[in-house]
């Protein structure tokens, strides 16, 4: 006789009739707690442990606690796509090395002033660079007004 | 959450660009006041607002050669308004320190050369002023023949 063919034992019919009960009647209230509804808890709390699995119903819990979804209006989620979009192109654009701002060339009068005030002499040719300096200063300052902004 | 951190990437980075506006615009303005306070004969007010100016940090938005040609402009304005008030040393100092930001064949070179062998000429030390002279020159004549082969006279 093998072990399949042997008639079970009353421990082994009343573990099999409770078994078969709790399958059948999984949520119905008020009943108790039986050896076998322990097991089957704690054989499904190992696989899922074992598995690292989180279950469906607390694994959506979890994604709605961290992206809580549907709670913006649509223009709310548009608005805040828009200032993503406008952060990320001015941080390209911040970040973005400037190149040289093409300045105006210096006219023949200023160099020509430079010329005479690099020599010694009186403060006559210093005072004609002055004025010539000034002039050329403010198309500098309106070239980098241009490419830099202007801001009042 | 993520808005907040949204907006406030975007702030800092309109930061940096507007530090930069903020910074030509400054200086702009500074040497506009400047220029009214020399016409007053208030040099010593000129120098401190334009000293301010060079002493600021430049904001990581603006190009360097830009910095350069800003800076360059100012401390040769410093050194020429020194010499102005008799003090040949600090305009040797101003025109040092410009001429320390790099040098390129240009006309901020060219007048920081030009006042500080001013400086050393009323120091006494002919020799180095005449060097100074000569590179001053050097570079405006340069600058001239362009000028004249690019255009006439402006």
């Amino acid at each position: 006789m093998t072990e399949e063919e042997r008639p079970a034992t009353p421990a082994e019919l009343r573990e099999a009739e409770l078994l078969a009960r709790a399958l059948e009647e999984p949520s119905q209230p008020g009943r108790e707690l039986t050896p076998v509804d322990d097991a089957l808890g704690t054989a499904y709390l190992l696989r899922a442990s074992k598995q690292g699995d989180l279950g469906e119903l607390r694994a959506r819990a979890v994604r709605q606690r961290i992206w809580r979804k549907g709670t913006w209006p649509l223009w709310a989620r548009a608005a805040a796509a828009a200032l993503a979009g406008i952060g990320a192109a001015a941080v390209i654009l911040a970040l973005q090395p400037r190149g040289p701002t093409r300045l105006p060339p210096p006219g023949v009068r200023l160099l020509q002033a430079q010329l005479a005030a690099a020599r010694p002499g009186s403060s006559a040719e210093i005072a004609r660079l002055e004025v010539e300096t000034a002039a050329y200063r403010e198309q500098f300052y309106g070239a980098l007004g241009r490419a830099y902004g202007r801001r009042p | 959450m993520r808005t907040a951190l949204v907006l406030v990437f975007v702030a800092a980075c309109l930061g940096c660009g507007g530090g930069a506006t903020r910074w030509i615009g400054d200086a702009g303005r500074a040497h506009a006041e400047a220029d009214a306070l020399e016409r007053s004969g208030n040099l010593e007010r000129a120098g401190d607002l334009l000293q301010d100016l060079v002493s600021r940090p430049v904001p990581a938005g603006v190009a360097p050669q830009d910095a350069r040609a800003v800076l360059q402009d100012t401390y040769a304005r410093l050194a020429n308004l020194a010499l102005k008030r008799g003090k040949p040393a600090d305009a040797l100092h101003f025109a040092d320190e410009g001429l320390r930001l790099g040098e390129a064949q240009d006309v901020f070179a060219s007048s920081l050369r030009a006042f500080r062998g001013r400086a050393l000429e009323a120091l006494g030390r002919d020799a180095e002023a005449a060097r100074e002279y000569e590179a001053a020159q050097a570079i405006a004549e340069a600058l001239l023949s362009e000028a004249l082969v690019d255009g006439g006279v402006r």
